[in-house]
């Protein structure tokens, strides 16, 4: 007994193969799942939390939409540093000042999950005190310190008033910046904060990582942070990385005048690129501690 | 079926007499200027400016449709300062991908698709545009004839470049902020697919025959190349050692070159588009965006938004034989079939 198909009905299930063969392809990829910890602050720090539980909520709800088009899933759990292991999570959020930062960080380690900085500029988080768990997006100290040392130079010398060095301002527009900006203001009706950009990046690159990685586990986003190809779009304009001597994400920083009245205004970004052949990297470790001189040494 | 192949018989028999009457001449080439607000229109043959054509807003976005008489627009509402405080983008009663009548120079037709629409394809028969909106992470469907919204797409996170195949079966929509690509069946009008690309996917571009798309990643700084009939990627090319910055691709009418405009680097890079391998690197004016090439695939035009001014390269000598004061900040460029 032969089984013949025609023509007519091979090329109909030709035509049902193909159009369910991308469904079939996102299927058979295990379903990544990112499960995110995130430790309110304190009432002395309501200010920061509360831009970090908005800049959260806009990268959840953009990494959802990311997963809506790729699968997978992506969750917040509010938690503390005691019950983070209870959670299966991939990453922790969480700290407003050097101390809370740091128990963090530890916390992560214990753990065995991820911790990213959003919040605190303090060098000795990157340096003597560092940890392999940890990520910092928000820009140290000493790159902020670097930044206005440049702004002040390619002054040649005048003095340069009040002059302040953030890592995010709500009135940047170039790179896209207008559009990020736009969408936080139109969502919660106020300017994105460095704090907010902060965490809003942070959920931004574990979804990204994990999605690429095709786990959401620590250890696969940890593995895809460390590759050397690994970078990320932050609005500014260059592709951003973490170096890989202290976990620091490299980045542009922003040169703001203060009036007497506390409001910024936009005077440059920094460093500054003299010929379009520079690499984005070397440019931007212009910017803090480099390789040699960190005192970070990641316990084994 | 039966409607589009009529729509095309009525598009052929409109468009024919305008076409019969421009062959004799070169094309002409036509720029949108972001912040002048209007479009430059310059004669290929003598790379003089011809025309400036104001359209009333910020403009973007621009096509050719099947019928040469008509040159597309993507106008918006709200105009950029860089470096300077902005105020919140807000959707305007401008925002419209307009129809300008070469003859006349003057707008004659406004389409809805949706909210600030940047860039937007037309079909190769000329009867449909597809926008992408920015901040509604859609794609939207016009039909040219009626005007009609057909279709809305739900795509990727801030979407932007839109391109429909030669061979009229696909349309694929880059999404900046989910580094991602919709890949639309003109067929059945369904989303098949989201490919994931490298970062800030910015324009795309099909090969003549429709087997290959070309995807530029702005941040990535990389050219990404697709196979179209089995979605996969098949090579992602770094651009000036990944700081290019590209932005506008355009494949050669022939299917042998690809040209990137690098808008960091200021320069052109062609690649040969089947072995993917840098043929030339071409110096322009600053920040080239939009580029595109005459149907005879002898001269490639970028639009350089940081110098104004537009570079014409002569694809056989590989250097720029003319630079054309634009308007302020020009963005696209579209040559005329």
């Amino acid at each position: 007994m032969t089984f013949v198909l025609t023509r007519r009905e091979f090329v109909r299930r030709l035509s049902l193969v193909t159009a369910v063969a991308p469904l079939v392809r996102h299927r058979m990829r295990a379903p990544v799942v990112v499960r995110i910890g995130v430790v309110p602050g304190d009432n002395r720090n309501a200010a920061p939390t509360h831009a970090r539980q908005q800049g959260v909520a806009m990268g959840v709800d953009e990494a959802k939409r990311a997963a809506s088009l790729f699968g997978g899933t992506i969750e917040t759990i509010v938690t503390t540093a005691a019950d983070a292991p209870s959670h299966r999570l991939s990453a922790l959020l969480g700290g407003n000042d050097a101390a809370s930062c740091s128990a963090l960080a530890n916390a992560a380690a214990a753990a065995g999950i991820l911790y990213v900085n959003t919040a605190c500029t303090s060098d000795a988080l990157r340096g003597a005190e560092c940890n392999r768990s940890a990520y910092h997006v928000i820009p140290s100290d000493a790159m902020l310190r670097d930044a206005l040392a440049l702004a002040r130079a390619s002054e040649h010398g005048t003095a340069g008033g009040s002059l302040v060095a953030v890592a995010w301002d709500p009135s940047l527009v170039r790179f896209g910046a207008d559009t990020l900006n736009a969408r936080f203001r139109s969502r919660f009706g106020t300017g994105m904060s460095p704090d907010a950009w902060g965490a809003w990046f942070a959920v931004k690159i574990l979804w990204e990582s994990a999605l690429r990685a095709r786990s959401g586990s620590a250890a696969a986003i940890a593995e895809f942070l460390a590759r050397d190809t690994t970078q990320f779009d932050g609005y500014k304009g260059r592709p951003l990385s973490f170096r890989a001597w202290n976990h620091q994400l490299r980045q542009p920083l922003y040169i703001m005048t203060r009036a007497a009245n506390g409001a910024l205004t936009y005077a440059a970004e920094q460093p500054v690129a003299h010929s379009g052949e520079e690499s984005s990297r070397a440019l931007l470790d212009q910017l803090g501690t480099a390789a040699a001189d960190s005192p970070c040494h990641f316990a084994k | 079926m039966r409607e589009r192949s009529y729509l095309v018989a009525a598009a052929v028999l409109l468009g024919g007499g305008a076409h019969a009457a421009r062959a004799q001449s070169a094309p002409l080439v036509f720029v949108s200027n972001e912040l002048s607000k209007n479009v430059t229109v310059i004669d290929s043959r003598t790379n003089r400016v011809v025309a400036t054509i104001p359209v009333g807003g910020r403009a973007r976005g621009i096509q050719v449709g099947r019928d040469p008489s008509r040159v597309y627009v993507a106008v918006s509402g709200e105009t950029p300062h860089i470096g300077v405080n902005t105020a919140m983008k807000t959707t305007s009663s401008i925002d419209a991908v307009v129809a300008i009548d070469v003859a006349s120079r003057k707008i004659v037709r406004r389409y809805r698709v949706g909210s600030d629409p940047e860039q937007f394809g037309i079909t190769p028969d000329g009867t449909r545009i597809y926008a992408s909106n920015e901040d509604g992470g859609t794609a939207t469907a016009v039909d040219v004839r009626t005007g009609r919204q057909i279709g809305t797409f739900v795509v990727g996170i801030e979407p932007e470049g839109v391109a429909v195949s030669p061979d009229r079966r696909w349309v694929y929509v880059t999404s900046e902020t989910s580094n991602s690509v919709s890949v639309i069946d003109e067929h059945t009008d369904k989303v098949v697919d989201n490919l994931l690309v490298d970062l800030r996917p910015r324009v795309a571009a099909f090969s003549p025959d429709s087997k290959r798309a070309f995807i530029t990643a702005e941040v990535g700084g990389s050219l990404t190349v697709v196979d179209t009939k089995t979605r996969q990627i098949i090579k992602t090319i770094p651009i000036e050692r990944g700081e290019g910055k590209p932005v506008g691709v355009v494949v050669s009418p022939d299917g042998t070159r690809v040209y990137v405009a690098n808008g960091h680097t200021n320069n052109v890079s062609v690649f040969d588009a089947r072995s993917y391998k840098l043929l030339a690197t071409i110096p322009v004016g600053k920040r080239p965006w939009g580029i595109a090439i005459t149907p005879d695939g002898r001269y490639v035009y970028t639009a350089n938004g940081l110098s104004n001014d537009i570079s014409a390269i002569d694809t056989a000598t590989g250097r720029v034989i003319a630079t054309i004061k634009g308007g302020q900040r020009p963005w696209g460029v579209a040559i005329a079939r």
